[in-house]
């Protein structure tokens, strides 16, 4: 598990693994106590397994949104790219140029915020840059500012080859969880069902347990699966 | 995305050309948009001839969530620097968001497909659990353990608990505004079933 996106959100180390921790314990307890008196010692182990699922769930929303963020600043690069190269074109000034570009995703607007402060404050264009401390989530973004702060007179374009890789790959691992994702909302009542026929688990306590367990899994897979999808409605 | 989205980059590519042959950006929106019959550019149109600075006459239309509004912002703010520059970049930043609002068009197009799939799925799993849940006490009589209890008796519709929440995570997962549809199909096919399996094993 990477836990960058821990540290580009500014998150606490000790109480993002400390939530994590809990939320596991919790919903595998809950799995375990929901279906003990049905599958017995199994329930441990099935326990563990959606307890390790729910932790990783909850580790990566961070990622995801970083990742988000990083496909919508990836959208606005081009748009970027041309009113930068635009405006030093027509400034002939770095900071100018820095002073005026904006952008309308919240985190790409505050570190331009922060970009600007630094310029107005007097830095070199290079510094206020190396300042932000790559913080800058899409690359063709990060790419740009670097050009406009070297400016070396190298042609200022983004063709949005990074967001049609990000789409791409999106595209790609969507068409892998998308059947995995059919096949558990398919299978798992079905499976459930028979468990409880075939076991004699049809009393009304059970059957909630059972249903209990059902929502769980489906909550944790969709999860899983909608990663994609949520990126590529970004 | 829509078509009228492709529509308006189309508008807003000639009114870069114009722009670009050294009219000013207001003139050639004006040129551009003054045939229209959409509401909106009919009334940015108004508003430019009535003396209201563009970039106060085009937010109607960058109220719009789509590519024409990054096109449009990029156009306006970019033209007080240096119109005939900036309309002559934004002619390829037109045609990538073209290629891009196309491509979301085919993404459109793949999503109802899913959709009608996972309806199609919910309904089977419906049917499907219908069944299991009206042979129930037929699965309940064989012995597969030692010293199992006698089979209690399990109401036919108890299958439906395990039915709606499937349903609505495909739902949620496929279309998420329109869930309901297979929550609804999967319960259809499951009354539908049982309705007609149930009495058969009765009989049984």
């Amino acid at each position: 598990m990477k836990t960058s996106s821990w540290d580009a959100l500014g998150l606490d180390r000790r109480r993002m693994s400390a939530l994590v921790v809990l939320v596991s314990c919790s919903v595998g307890s809950a799995v375990t106590l929901a279906t003990y008196h049905i599958l017995g010692q199994l329930a441990v182990v099935l326990g563990a397994i959606v307890a390790l699922g729910s932790g990783y769930a909850v580790a990566a929303l961070p990622r995801r949104s970083v990742e988000r963020s990083a496909i919508r600043q990836a959208g606005e690069s081009p748009a970027l790219a041309a009113a930068a190269s635009v405006y030093l074109q027509s400034s002939g000034s770095k900071s100018k140029t820095l002073l005026m570009i904006g952008s309308e995703e919240p985190r790409l607007s505050a570190l331009l915020g922060e970009l600007r402060r630094n310029v107005l404050l007097g830095f070199d264009p290079a510094e206020a840059y190396v300042r932000l401390g790559g913080r800058v989530e899409s690359e063709s973004v990060s790419k740009i500012l670097g050009s406009v702060v070297r400016a070396r007179g190298e042609r200022l374009a983004d063709e949005g080859e990074e967001l049609e890789g990000i789409v791409t790959g999106s595209l790609s691992r969507e068409e892998t969880k998308f059947p995995v994702f059919l096949t558990i909302s398919f299978f798992l009542p079905i499976m459930l069902m028979l468990l409880a026929a075939i076991g004699h688990h049809t009393d009304p306590v059970s059957m909630v347990s059972l249903t209990f367990l059902e929502l769980v899994v489906l909550d944790l897979a969709l999860a899983l699966s909608s990663t994609e999808r949520a990126r590529l409605a970004a | 995305m829509s078509s009228p989205d492709i529509g308006r980059l189309a508008k807003l590519r000639q009114v870069l050309r114009l722009a670009a042959h050294g009219k000013g950006i207001a003139a050639s929106i004006v040129e551009t948009f003054r045939e229209s019959r959409v509401g909106e550019e009919r009334e940015m149109v108004k508003l430019i001839l009535l003396g209201i600075p563009v970039e106060r006459s085009v937010a109607g239309l960058v109220s719009r969530d789509d590519r024409s509004r990054d096109v449009l912002m990029y156009v306006v703010n970019q033209a007080k620097a240096n119109a005939v520059e900036a309309s002559k970049r934004a002619d390829k930043l037109t045609s990538l968001f073209e290629h891009w609002v196309w491509m979301k068009r085919q993404r459109v197009v793949e999503q109802r497909i899913m959709e009608t799939r996972s309806i199609l799925v919910s309904g089977i799993l419906g049917g499907v659990t219908a069944m299991i849940s009206a042979l129930a006490p037929v699965l309940a009589s064989f012995q597969l353990t030692l010293g199992a209890p006698p089979p209690p008796s399990s109401p036919a519709y108890l299958g439906i608990l395990f039915v709606i929440p499937a349903a609505s995570f495909l739902g949620f997962f496929f279309s998420p505004g329109r869930a309901y549809v297979n929550v609804i199909v999967s319960v259809l096919a499951f009354s539908m079933v049982s309705y007609f399996f149930t009495p058969l094993i009765v009989g049984f």
